[in-house]
Order: structure tokens, then C-alpha cells, then sequence
């Protein structure tokens, strides 16, 4: 079996800003492999999120190739995109990007339907779901109900509910206090292993990037160095 | 995502927003009322223009085997060098008895005339008259006319046996207008003369008379096949020559017209005003539609509101439509999603228009009657009618308004960018 998920060669992005060209993103070069946790850092500006857009197909390269499972995702058709962007990633965001105005289990089962799971299972799956992250209690809730910790747990299950191989994350934690954080980023690490899932993770905060099993350094849209952290947190 | 889902999200959003929904459906509602109100309102004077049509003798038609007028002893048909041929086609018994059982046949008369070249006298106190037969049949006022008043008697035919003089006849045979009621009950003879001079004398019992001026009696329809028979020296004209022409009435104007093609494709010849009347139905037609798009006008003005709304909504949402399309929702199920919101707005208008359309013509259709009344007009029944088709049309077109509203708007969402619309705030 290929252990390369993802591989991207001389992967570039311009913006059109005005009438300038900004390169957020130049020449990278990168090999992510199963079941991997890569951290992304770098300062403002330095490409992290470009590069995490690019490998969740919400973006295009402007030049350069991005396989992701042996999808060019450069190259792909639109639908192929869409069902690439349901089935095989799930996105975390730092303003946890709930809709409003459903409720946490509504809002796991939201992903289910877009992928016509039939209205039972998708019932189950998504309670299932919420109770793996702690949230049986908070089912009939609405996103304005819940704390922050509760919002990005909610996001976390909904982002694992197409059984996704690949988990995105831009700040998970950057919104919350470190102690919340923690335990958000200990619920990630606890889950995603036991399924095979393959996370990369931007963010500002060294104390978590040292919890990955690689950290990617990114500056001015170029990757500065690669650093593997010595001391490996066996799972409890 | 299935349809089911888009629907059900769709309408979940329309109730998101309750009090900007209805304001944007009220112009839906609007229109749809007026739509109702007015085609409605064209509909009912559909009705009541044929059955002022029927009262005058429209719903009325004449059947005539083909050539009918142009028989070997027909009046003015002049010298027929072969003379006697016989009919191509013949209306028989069989034939009146099928057309009883048409659907929308309500009255039926068979006629039998009596040649042209045969001599009648009414013969009475030995006065002499020279008289026609006119037609015997008691579906009286074909046409435009008004049914006859009796002067005297009664204006009904026994089976046989019976005549109905006109005022022309009595006056003729020397009965004075103050005796007339005096002939009623008296036994008359009718006498059928040939040019070589053979005469048959049926003797008839006088039921009442007509105020006519010409000269003419009536004889029921068994007197009269009897006349004939004797005439032809037949035992069975109706066998050979069938009836003349058949004279029947049928439930409305409409059915009439239908009733008129089938006879005609039978190869009958058939007589009625269905020219007037289709005018008269071109008019309504036309009315009607006229009457639809200025409905269906209000409507179209009805899907800036909607339109509006849409675009208000996917700006509200455009963070949303990034987040489900990071999740995998493709632009189509995007488009759909918005689509069907507008056309759910479209759809409760529609309903709700329909259901106060519904309700005005049914509060009209209780006072038009009062103001008739007042006014001592002859007009009865519904002005505003609401059929199935009518409110199935308009709650369909309702909805396809919404839909079109939203076209616009949502593709325009389904077109955001997914990371734009996910920094948007």
C-alpha cells in the first residue's frame, strides 16, 4: 500500500491584488504520509493557510501539482472537487463555522446529508459522533448555546463524519483558552489516530506544534525547514 | 444531497426568516388574488353568457339525413328528373334511439313532414280550408322564439288524434275570436287530397289554439306518419325514407357544439347557431386571457420582492453557503437550495392568494345576487368560479414565479468563491 497521501511538487499560488501579483504561496515541496500529524507555522502572511486551502481543493494552484490519493487536485473537474472535498477531508476552522441556526446534532448531520446518507443512519452516525466528543448532553443545542471548547468539539464531529482520511485544521485552538485548547487538541489526538485519519494542523502556538509528528516552518510562502520533534507522545 | 433534503432545508430557511418571507410572498399573494379574482370572475360570465346563450335556443340543434332539403317532394326543390331515388342515408329508428342515450342529450324530437305537393284541408261545419302543417313537435320556440301561449286550450298533442289550430285557421274556418274556446274538444277532419282527386279524411280532436295568423295546423307526430304512409301508399315510410329531421336539445352550449361535430362526421346535415356561439366563446376566450395576464402581470411584479428577499438572504449567508460548500456541497445543490426557497415563498403566496381569491368570490356571489334582485335582472347563479384548474394553475404558477425570482440570486450564490465566502462576515 502507497503510505504517500499527499505529494506536492514546485505547488505555487499568485493573488491578483490590485494590479500586483502576490505569491502567497512558491515552489513547495511536500510529502505528507498516512496517518501522519503535520503542524504548519509560520508568521501572518506566510502561506499556512494557502497551502492548507490548496490541499483541502477549496483553492487552486496557479502553477505546480498537488496529488492528494492519487487525485491531481490541480486538475480535477469541479465535481470531482466536491466529492473529494465530501468524502475524503474534513475542515476545522478557528471560528469554528457552525450554522447558526441548527442544532449540534443537525449541524454533524449536515455533511451526512449532503452525502444522502438515509435519515436513520445519519441519526445515528452523528449522536455517536457527538458522544465520542463528549457532547451527549448538549445534542438539541444551538451553536449560540454552546462554549467555545463545546463549539470546536461539535466542529470535530462534524468534520469526521464522512469518515474523512484526511482532517484540516487552521487554528483549532486559536479561539480558545490555552486549558480548552488542550483538551481540544488531547480529543483530536485520541480520535483521529483510532481512525487512520491524517491531520495537518496551522498554527501559531509552539507548545502544539510540538505534539506533531512534523512541523512544516513556512516563510514568505516558501518552506523553511522541516523539524521532526525528538520526543514522540506515545498515545495513552 | 436528495431532493428531499434540499426541500426541507429550503423550506426550514423560508421559516428562518418569518416575517420577511411573508412580507415577500404578499406581493405573490397579491397577485395571485387578483389572478384568481379576475379569471374567476371570466369563467363565471362564461357560464352566464351560456346559459343566457341556452335560454334563447342555442343549446338547440337540427339533424337532416344529408341532402335533406333536397328530397324528390320537398317544397321548391322544382322538377326532379329522377324524381323518387331514394336517400343516400337516412336518419332511422335506430339512429334516434342512439342519439336518446348521448351523454348531454336532454330532449330529442323526431319529425316527419309531409310533402309539399299534398292537398290539406281542414274541413268543419262544411267550410273548406286549405291549410299547412306546421311542425307538431312540443319543443316549441326553436330559435329565438318565444314558447307560443295557447289563446284556448292547451298547446300539448295527444299520441294521436289531436290538432292544434292556429288563430289564422279557427278566424279562416269562421269561428270568431270570442268563440274560440268553443272549438276546443270538437272533432275537425283533416283532409289529405291528391291531384287525382283520391282523398283519405282523418278526423282530429281540436286541443287548442295558437295565436298565429298564418293558416296552419298541427298534427301529432303518429298522425303525421300516417298521412305519409297513406300518401306513399306505404305501410312503413320510416323503414325506406326515415325521418325527415331530427330536432334536439342538449344540456349546454358547449355540449351543443360538440353534439354538431359528431353529427357531421356521422354525415348528417345539422343546423344550429354554433357560429354564434363560438363567437361568443372567442370573445370570453379572449376576455379570459386578457383577464389572466394582467393577473399573471401583478404576478411578475411579484418576483422583484422575491428576488429582493434572495438577494438579501445570500448575503446574510454567504459565510453558510462557504461552510457547506467546504463540507461538499456542490454548486448545483447550492443553486437548488436557493432556488427552492424562492419558489417556497412563491408557493405559500400562491396558496394564500388562492385561498382569499377563493373566498372574495364567494362573498361576491352572495351580494351580486342581491344588487340582480334590486335591479330585477333575470340572472341567476355564480359570477366567480373557481375551478380545479384554475387553482391548480394558479398555485403552479405561483411557485414557477418564485423559482424564476430566484434564478438570479442563486446563481449567483452558487457561484461564490468557498474561501471568500468563508472570510466573509
Amino acid at each position: 500500500m502507497n503510505d504517500v497521501l499527499i505529494q506536492a511538487s514546485q505547488l505555487t499560488r499568485h493573488y491578483q491584488v490590485g494590479k500586483a501579483v502576490v505569491a502567497a504561496l512558491s515552489e513547495v515541496e511536500l510529502t505528507v504520509t498516512r496517518g501522519e500529524f503535520t503542524a504548519l507555522v509560520g508568521p501572518s502572511g506566510s502561506g499556512k493557510s494557502t497551502l492548507l486551502n490548496l490541499i483541502g481543493g477549496l483553492d487552486r494552484p496557479s502553477r505546480g501539482e498537488i496529488q492528494v490519493n492519487g487525485l491531481s487536485l490541480g486538475a480535477a473537474a469541479e465535481p470531482e472537487l466536491v466529492r473529494y472535498r465530501r468524502e475524503r477531508v474534513g475542515f476545522i476552522f478557528q471560528s469554528f463555522n457552525l450554522l447558526p441556526t441548527l442544532t449540534a446534532l443537525e449541524n454533524v448531520e449536515a455533511p451526512l446529508m449532503l452525502a444522502e446518507i438515509p435519515q436513520p443512519a445519519r441519526r445515528e452516525r452523528a449522536t455517536a459522533l457527538l458522544e465520542s466528543v463528549g457532547l451527549a448532553p448538549r445534542l438539541q443545542h444551538k451553536p449560540n448555546e454552546l462554549s467555545g471548547g463545546e463549539k470546536q468539539r461539535v466542529a470535530i464531529a462534524r468534520a469526521l463524519a464522512n469518515r474523512p482520511m484526511l482532517l484540516l485544521a487552521d487554528e483549532p485552538t486559536g479561539n480558545l483558552d490555552s486549558q480548552t485548547g488542550g483538551a481540544v487538541l488531547d480529543l483530536l489526538c485520541r480520535l483521529l489516530p483510532a481512525q487512520g485519519v491524517t491531520m495537518i494542523m496551522v498554527t501559531h502556538d509552539p507548545e502544539i506544534a510540538a505534539r506533531a509528528d512534523r512541523i512544516v516552518h513556512l516563510r514568505d510562502g516558501r518552506i523553511q525547514h522541516i523539524e521532526t520533534p525528538s520526543r514522540r507522545t506515545p498515545n495513552p | 444531497m436528495t431532493l428531499q433534503d434540499q426541500i426541507r432545508t429550503a423550506a426550514a430557511n423560508v421559516g428562518r426568516r418569518k416575517l420577511r418571507s411573508a412580507l415577500a410572498s404578499l406581493g405573490v399573494v397579491v397577485g395571485t388574488l387578483t389572478l384568481v379574482i379576475l379569471v374567476s370572475l371570466a369563467t363565471g360570465v362564461r357560464r352566464q353568457i351560456n346559459q343566457q346563450f341556452a335560454s334563447i335556443g342555442l343549446d338547440r340543434l337540427t339533424v337532416q339525413p344529408p341532402g335533406g332539403r333536397r328530397g324528390p317532394f320537398d317544397p321548391g326543390g322544382g322538377f326532379d328528373p329522377f324524381g323518387g331515388q331514394a336517400r343516400k342515408k337516412i336518419i332511422t329508428q335506430q339512429d334516434v334511439n342512439r342519439w336518446k342515450q348521448l351523454p348531454g342529450v336532454t330532449q330529442l324530437v323526431p319529425e316527419i313532414r309531409l310533402p309539399g305537393a299534398v292537398g290539406l284541408e281542414v274541413q268543419w261545419h262544411g267550410t273548406n280550408q286549405a291549410v299547412h302543417i306546421a311542425g307538431g313537435e312540443p319543443m316549441r320556440g326553436m330559435f329565438f322564439q318565444a314558447p307560443p301561449e295557447p289563446l284556448a286550450g292547451s298547446l300539448e298533442l295527444p299520441e294521436s288524434g289531436g290538432m292544434i289550430l292556429s288563430q289564422g285557421t279557427a278566424e279562416a274556418l269562421g269561428v270568431a275570436s270570442n268563440q274560440l274556446a268553443g272549438l276546443i274538444g270538437q272533432n275537425l277532419e283533416a283532409v289529405l287530397r291528391t291531384s287525382r282527386g283520391e282523398t283519405q279524411r282523418f278526423a282530429l280532436k281540436v286541443q287548442g289554439i295558437t295565436q298565429q295568423k298564418s293558416r296552419d295546423i298541427q298534427v301529432s307526430i303518429a298522425d303525421r306518419i300516417a298521412m305519409k304512409n297513406w300518401w306513399f301508399n306505404s305501410t312503413n315510410t320510416i323503414a325506406s325514407e326515415g325521418y325527415d329531421l331530427v330536432s334536439l336539445r342538449s344540456i349546454d352550449v358547449t355540449r351543443a357544439v360538440a353534439l354538431t361535430a359528431q353529427f357531421r362526421k356521422e354525415g348528417f346535415q345539422v343546423q344550429s347557431l354554433e357560429i354564434v356561439v363560438e363567437v361568443a366563446n372567442r370573445i370570453v376566450t379572449a376576455i379570459t386571457i386578457m383577464f389572466a395576464l394582467i393577473g399573471s402581470i401583478a404576478l411578475l411584479v411579484a418576483t422583484i420582492g422575491i428576488a429582493n428577499t434572495m438577494v438579501m438572504a445570500i448575503y446574510e449567508r454567504t459565510r453558510e453557503i462557504g461552510i457547506l460548500k467546504a463540507m461538499g456541497a456542490s454548486s448545483r445543490e447550492i443553486r437548488q437550495l436557493f432556488m427552492l426557497e424562492a419558489g417556497c415563498i412563491g408557493l405559500i403566496g400562491g396558496v394564500i392568494g388562492l385561498l382569499l381569491g377563493w373566498l372574495a368570490g364567494v362573498g361576491l356571489n352572495q351580494v351580486i345576487p342581491l344588487y340582480l334582485r334590486h335591479r330585477e335582472l333575470p340572472v341567476h347563479g355564480d359570477f366567480f368560479v373557481v375551478n380545479p384548474a384554475l387553482a391548480l394553475g394558479a398555485i403552479l404558477f405561483a411557485a414557477f414565479i418564485g423559482l424564476v425570482a430566484g434564478l438570479l440570486p442563486a446563481q449567483r450564490a452558487a457561484k461564490l468563491d468557498p474561501l471568500q465566502a468563508l472570510r466573509h462576515e
